[in-house]
């Protein structure tokens, strides 16, 4: 203890020396063991001899203090004065330095942290942040090795070791199985020793992954207490930071689904045709809703030479951007299997024998209901494949839904649905709409449903085409009372007039 | 939705829960995936407590039934409520799926057919 305490207190000592020398003593030393440690001598004496105090810290001589003159009492009670003095500030000295070197340890660690802090910022993939922490825990906690271990629910481990490759798959393995649910694990082989501690993960984010740190072999000694508190700090840190890296990948994966929707609705929307057409004898009014969850409805006009009308309204299984991209091969399709000389039947037959194979592949299929307006007779010919709603509701009577006679199309490798006719009159409404009508929503989970859609569609079928339309989405709105609505929704009206 | 998978002698039965859509689509196609990986895949769909199917649904009914098909088994339903059966009838996939009004009578089918075949 002396020999540290006297260079730092080189000073105080010189003047205790001093003051000795100058009262008339030939020397003043310092010893430990029966050995000098230091000593101040004013002139040629054998510095062994004279005045001799012992230096007691809790009852064990830690060394001597001597002056060599005359042993007068008044300058034995003066040396054993000062010797009790330094017995005193020992302890206080040695514990002023350990709370000194902690403090330093700790300002360390705090920088240490803040740097942590500062590089994870700037870095957005997981196997860099795994680096940076254990390359600073390694450092941090004097440690031969540290590692982080990601274990996510459903891809391989992700292992960051510092430095070099300490630990190997088949150890981690057994220390996972090990640490269990325990808070922490000291595991010893020979001098080997290895500090695992669970990082606690945030459920909501971690989608059942898991993770652990550890730390082998401690530069000095074992692992203690405090090492066990640093790890667990450690811990949580690392913690914080993987955690926020999967909340950046959720936001980032985020933003790509909400670029690839918002894609899909462009999609749709440029694949709806721009102008109603213009037909003798009807009056057509067509809205497409797009959800946020783009579906796959759409709607379609081509007008004849012989000027017929095709109409189409579709709607794919399934949503995003699959559902757009399939939704943009049937309308293709279906344009190119359209002839003057086709009918709905036909077209349906056909089109299934392109798209079956594709729709059966990505396991989707679309409800679509296919007209062909001919002015002449103002018929209507039509073939359904598993799509709902179609309303007719004649100018006369009660509005009743048009069921289909085949299963939509992508299911079976033949269609089921044939044609069939209406033959209109003035005033006579077709209304065909997706099920993204009456699939609405309000805030107690209830559905719109047909029976609404039917009774609303009877009282307006006196308005135009554009305002029924108009009617039917303001009403569905009070419905949902701004319930989001989870599909498209797609309404293609035709009212039958006077020519 | 909550799925309750069961089994009546060979024949895998799935209780479907609740809302039965898009977002809640990819629980039940994995029990498909699995359900239809060795043959013959017998699989009957209690439909009681399912008061609602969207066309993402039923493509995954659909996709099974295709599965199960492939795996030398079906797919039958049974206990579809109203608003679920006029899904079923409103898109003719009534003539795809055989509906059966008991649990039991959609499992006893499949005994049946064993019998008829053998």
């Amino acid at each position: 203890m002396l020999p540290e305490l006297l260079p730092r207190h080189s000073v105080l000592f010189e003047a205790l020396a001093n003051a000795w020398l100058a009262a008339g003593a030939e020397s003043f030393s310092i010893w430990e063991n029966n050995q000098p440690l230091q000593s101040w001598v004013a002139r040629a004496t054998d510095i062994r001899s004279g005045l001799v105090c012992p230096v007691e810290v809790e009852n064990q001589v830690i060394g001597e203090l001597r002056v060599a003159m005359l042993a007068t009492p008044a300058a034995q009670m003066q040396l054993q004065a000062q010797a009790q003095l330094i017995a005193h500030l020992l302890p206080i000295a040695r514990d002023l330095d350990e709370v000194t070197l902690e403090l330093i340890e700790t300002r360390d660690q705090l920088l240490s942290l803040y740097h942590l802090t500062e590089a994870c910022r700037t870095c957005f993939s997981m196997e860099s942040v795994l680096h940076i922490l254990v390359n600073e825990i390694a450092r941090m906690a004097k440690v031969k090795s540290a590692v982080i271990v990601l274990m996510p629910a459903r891809t391989p481990w992700l292992i960051a070791q510092e430095p070099g490759e300490h630990f190997d798959q088949p150890s981690l393995e057994y220390f996972v199985q090990e640490l269990g649910e325990q808070n922490y694990l000291l595991h010893s082989e020979g001098d080997a020793q290895v500090l695992l501690m669970p990082i606690k993960l945030n459920d909501s984010l971690a989608e059942g992954a898991r993770a652990f740190l550890g730390l082998a072999n401690k530069q000095l000694g074992g692992f203690r207490s405090p090492d066990i508190k640093f790890a667990e700090a450690m811990a949580a840190q690392s913690a914080a930071q993987i955690e926020n890296i999967l909340l950046v990948q959720s936001q980032v994966q985020f933003t790509r689904l909400q670029t690839e929707m918002e894609l899909a609705r462009q999609v749709q929307i440029s694949l709806m045709p721009k102008e109603l057409p213009h037909v003798a004898g009807l009056k057509i009014s067509a809205v497409a809703h797009p959800a946020m969850q783009v579906g796959g409805d759409f709607y379609d006009f081509m007008v004849k030479p012989n000027q017929s009308l095709f109409f189409i309204v579709g709607d794919l299984s399934g949503k995003g951007f699959s559902a757009a991209l399939l939704m943009s091969m049937t309308r293709t399709v279906l344009r190119s299997e359209t002839h003057e000389h086709s009918t709905p039947e036909m077209i349906l037959s056909d089109a299934n024998h392109e798209l079956y194979d594709d729709l059966n592949h990505l396991n989707s299929f679309a409800t679509l209901f296919i007209g062909q307006y001919t002015p002449e007779d103002r018929s209507i010919l039509f073939a359904n494949a598993g799509h709902s709603p179609v309303i007719y509701i004649p100018a006369n009577g009660p509005a009743r839904l048009l069921i289909a006679d085949g299963t939509p199309m992508g299911i079976l490798p033949f269609m089921q649905s044939r044609d069939h006719c209406l033959r209109l009159s003035e005033g006579d409404v077709l209304l065909i709409g997706t099920d993204g009508l009456t699939d609405v929503t309000n805030p107690t989970e209830q559905r719109f449903g047909y029976e609404k859609l039917l009774a609303l569609a009877e009282s307006l079928s006196k308005e135009s085409p554009q305002q029924m339309a108009d009617s039917i989405f303001r009403e569905l709105a009070l419905f949902s009372a701004s319930t989001p609505p989870e599909d498209d929704q797609t309404l293609v009206i035709l009212q039958c007039i006077g020519m | 939705m909550e799925l309750k998978p069961s089994h009546s002698g060979n024949v895998q039965i799935l209780r479907i829960i609740g809302s039965f859509d898009a977002f809640s689509a990819a629980p039940a196609r994995k029990w498909f995936e699995e359900a239809t990986l060795i043959g013959p895949a017998q699989i009957v769909i209690n439909l009681e407590k399912a008061h609602f199917l969207d066309s993402t649904a039923l493509s995954v009914l659909v996709q099974g039934m295709k599965r199960a098909r492939m795996a030398h088994g079906d797919v039958r339903l049974c206990n579809t409520q109203q608003p679920v059966r006029m899904i079923f009838e409103l898109t003719r996939l009534d003539r795809v799926f055989e509906i059966f009004d008991s649990e039991e009578d959609a499992v006893k089918a499949f005994s049946d057919q064993t019998i008829k075949v053998s």
